[in-house]
């Protein structure tokens, strides 16, 4: 967990497109919003780690959004059910569902289409904020801590300098707090 | 000490278009940008070139930053398209070069081994995605004649649905190999060059003599000749069909039953009898003449009294009895007119039975057939129940197993859609065939959606053998159709449809009944048989025989000469049957035969002669029979009449005895009024005396 978020401060810090750490984060939070244990999310997984994104940066996504997305639920699965019934779509997904391995996605429970439905369009506007942050996180923040004392203070912390060595050896160019 | 090389980016100028667009583009930290363009020097040309007099610390960061150019270029990560592009090139070369060849060796090892001979595999085509494997021929040498071959197979396919197996259900779309030969003729030496040969053929074990035993049964023969002896005979056999012998046994029973009864009672009347004659004979003895007191009149008279009640209390009692013995041997009388009338109605019976010799005969060979057709019509019955069986067999093992996929946590909602479910095992198509539809020799044999889950599948299995020629007949055919239908709402569980041509039938046993040894013939038959779920069911069969030849039997038989001449006008003979079964046995069998009713004209007249012959034998027969039976029964009934006759002796008795103590009391009254006028005479003389003799003495005044 240490070296993830070792990787992610080193996404955000190192020389890295904020689009690589931005899409790692809009998949990250596709990922926490369609329910783990089926096709689809194995897929969508496979498909993103052969893509230019940030793995940690999605990796910890997921794991933290997981943590909440319960609570979205409700809306999910109402989403889910609302698409699921849409007559115009029950052609598509009754073929689908005869298909062999498509039954293996899980596409016919609502929380799986209302998470994979809500993730897609939610993919663009997070997307847009996590590389807007990132820009944001780089131009404002970054410098000023990595002069900050508590950064310093960190560093002498045996398992705070352990996440530093991380950071260094995952970032390439990452020249930030201890150089 | 060696100074670093510059990154390869940087070693040779860059245009200012190539470095805002190739480089700087991919820098993404300000503090990166400001480091690399405060680097860069502009040469003549205007094109941007990093000077030699860089630090080492210098040309170290510009190599860190170059490398970190190079990763931030493409939409997929470079090592890892290049294991997705090593797989895809792997997966399609293996798919166009190798992987039929692979496949094909692999088979012909493996069967090499199996069969240790040569095996030759042509036109392999394997697919892993369609589950497809198939061979346009092969041929499996002989190991014993490696000039021959064992077997050839012509096309052979193998289809598989593999996305079902995902879904954990085997589904076969075809498994077929058609044109298979035997033992044909190799080019090459079909020998292994060091083939291992084990010894694990041993010796055959002897073949058995399964179908040797006595199948054809007890046949029972049926009697026709109709003479003295046999007569007996039928009398004899439908002893238990008549009603006078019963009825005789049963009267005869009571007959000595009530004889013996009547006979103790008889006794003790005699016995009641003899008291009372006794004592009367012993009063009556008395002499009359020596009473001569009134006293002893009066005590006699009062003997003769209590003599003469006690005799008619008996007399009365022989009586009573006797009514109760004529009560109870009034059935003698009833019985014997039952029996007449028994006998007239088994008589009537029995020459009835003679008489319709004729209509009997007109199932004489339905009825000589049905035996030999219950046997191997049962056959069918059983390879029937052995499908079933199987089937069944099948049907447990592929129960279908619910997917163990289970949403862990968040469970949401799974909204059913219309699936056409398949079940846990499916051979869609199974073919094996020898020779070819337009070649003199052909069979095939073929099942369709075989499954133990028709429910799931909403087919039935199907299977369908057809071989021409057959059984080493090239004339002889054979199809069998069969369906097995376990759904619930199917109308049987199995029917079957079967079609013999040009098959020789020979029967050499269960034929005696028509005089006839044995018959040979050619037959068209057609089999129905339908199965229902209880294992009960029924069949038919139209069996039509051309061509018959029959052996008679060396006695001379009507039966036969006329079947003999019939069969010589008849071109066809049809047999229909009709059967049902039920728990694994045929409990009704129904046999007709269009040669019945000329059989029955042509023997009619004669069996008319032979009933009218066979009446007068069983009459006289029966008539033997019956006295022996009826002379017993007269002597038990005259034993009764015999007692009757005692009883009313004994009641006559009584009577007598009762008539001889009313005499001896009317004689007793004579005498008593004798002696009464004689002593009354004799008082009054005496009385007339004496007053005689008081007259003398006594002498009165006045007079």
């Amino acid at each position: 967990m240490i070296t993830l978020i070792a990787k992610f401060l080193a996404a955000l810090n190192a020389n890295s497109r904020p689009g690589e750490a931005a899409s790692g984060f809009a998949c990250g939070i596709l990922l926490a919003l369609v329910p783990a244990g089926n096709l689809l999310w194995i897929v969508l997984f496979t498909v993103f780690f052969f893509l230019r994104l940030h793995l940690a940066t999605m990796i910890l996504t997921t794991v933290v959004f997981k943590l909440f997305i319960g609570v979205a639920d409700p809306l999910v699965d109402a989403l889910g059910l609302w698409i699921l019934q849409l007559p115009r779509l029950e052609p598509l997904f009754i073929q689908a569902i005869n298909t062999p391995v498509l039954p293996y996605l899980r596409f016919n429970n609502t929380l799986v289409m209302g998470g994979f439905t809500a993730g897609i369009l939610l993919w663009v506007p997070s997307f847009l904020i996590g590389r807007v942050l990132v820009l944001l996180y780089r131009r404002k923040i970054r410098d000023r801590i990595a002069s900050s004392r508590l950064v310093k203070f960190f560093e002498k912390t045996p398992l705070l300098r352990k996440l530093t060595m991380a950071v260094r050896k995952a970032g390439t160019v990452y020249q930030g707090w201890s150089g | 000490m060696k100074k670093k090389r510059l990154p390869k980016l940087f070693r040779k100028p860059v245009p200012a278009g190539k470095l805002e667009k190739k480089i700087l583009r991919r820098i993404h930290v300000e503090s990166e940008r400001k480091f690399l363009m405060s680097r860069l020097q502009r040469d003549d040309s205007g094109r941007y070139v990093l000077p030699e007099e860089l630090s080492a610390d210098e040309r170290k960061h510009l190599k860190q930053l170059a490398k970190s150019i190079r990763k931030n270029r493409g939409v997929l990560v470079g090592w890892k398209a290049g294991i997705l592009a090593f797989v895809l090139i792997a997966a399609v070369g293996f798919n166009f070069f190798l992987k039929n060849r692979l496949v094909e060796h692999a088979a012909e090892t493996a069967l090499q081994r199996l069969f240790n001979a040569v095996v030759e595999i042509e036109g392999t085509e394997f697919s892993i995605l369609k589950g497809t494997i198939g061979f346009t021929s092969v041929a499996i040498a002989d190991e014993q004649e490696p000039m021959r071959n064992l077997v050839e197979l012509g096309r052979t396919n193998l289809s598989l649905d593999t996305g079902r197996i995902l879904s954990r259900r085997i589904i076969l779309n075809e498994i077929a190999s058609r044109e298979i030969r035997f033992d044909t003729p190799r080019t090459s030496s079909g020998a292994l060059p060091a083939a291992a040969k084990t010894d694990e053929h041993g010796p055959e074990p002897g073949a058995e003599d399964s179908g040797s035993g006595d199948t054809a049964g007890e046949l029972k023969t049926i009697g026709l000749e109709i003479g003295r002896e046999s007569a007996r005979q039928i009398i004899a056999d439908y002893r238990d069909s008549l009603q006078s012998p019963q009825l005789i046994d049963s009267v005869q029973e009571r007959y000595a039953e009530t004889s013996e009864r009547w006979n103790t009672r008889v006794e003790s009347t005699d016995a009641q009898l003899d008291t009372v004659q006794t004592s009367t004979r012993q009063l009556l003895d008395t002499d009359i003449s020596s009473i001569d007191t009134a006293q002893e009149v009066q005590d006699y008279l009062a003997k003769l009294r209590e003599l003469q009640t006690s005799v008619q209390e008996t007399q009365k009692s022989f009586e009573a009895t006797y009514e109760e013995y004529q009560a109870d041997t009034a059935f003698i009388n009833e019985s014997r007119k039952g029996i007449n009338t028994a006998i007239e109605e088994d008589l009537s019976f029995l020459k009835d039975s003679v008489g319709s010799f004729g209509s009997d005969a007109a199932g004489i060979v339905a009825s000589a057939a049905q035996p030999v057709l219950r046997e191997r019509l049962g056959s069918i019955y059983t390879y029937g129940e052995r499908v079933l069986r199987i089937y069944r067999r099948l049907h447990e093992s592929s129960s279908g197993k619910e997917s163990r996929f289970t949403d862990r946590g968040r469970e949401g909602t799974t909204v059913n859609f219309p699936y056409r479910e398949y079940p846990g095992f499916l051979l869609k198509h199974f073919e094996l065939s020898t020779g070819s539809a337009a070649s003199s020799g052909f069979s095939e044999f073929i099942i369709d959606d075989l499954t133990g889950d028709q429910e799931t599948w909403g087919k039935p299995t199907s299977a369908r053998f057809s071989t021409n020629p057959s059984f080493g007949r090239e004339d002889t055919s054979l199809s069998t159709d069969l369906i097995i239908d376990t759904r619930d709402a199917s109308a049987s569980l199995m029917e079957s449809s079967s079609e013999l041509k040009a098959y020789p039938v020979e029967v050499s046993e269960g034929l005696e009944s028509l005089s006839v040894d044995s018959l040979r013939a050619e037959s068209d038959s057609l089999f129905r048989l339908s199965i229902q779920p209880d294992l009960s069911g029924e069949g038919e069969a139209a069996i039509n025989l051309t061509d018959v030849q029959i052996d008679l039997s060396e006695t001379d038989s009507m039966i036969g000469d006329a079947i003999a001449r019939i069969l010589d006008d008849t071109e066809m003979v049809q047999i229909r049957v009709s059967f049902s079964f039920a728990d694994g046995t045929i409990d009704r069998m129904k046999i007709s035969t269009d040669i019945d009713e000329q059989l029955n004209d042509r023997i009619g007249e004669y069996a008319r002669e032979q009933a009218d012959k066979a009446a007068a034998e069983i009459e006289t027969a029966f008539y033997d029979y019956i006295d022996e039976e009826l002379a017993a029964n007269d002597l038990l009934s005259d034993e009764i009449s015999q007692q009757g006759r005692e009883l009313v002796e004994n009641i006559r008795n009584a009577e007598d005895l009762e008539t001889a103590i009313d005499e001896q009391q009317a004689e007793l009254k004579s005498r008593a009024q004798e002696e009464v006028e004689k002593q009354t005479g004799e008082l009054k003389d005496k009385a007339r005396e004496g007053l005689e003799e008081l007259g003398k003495d006594l002498k009165l005044p006045g007079f």
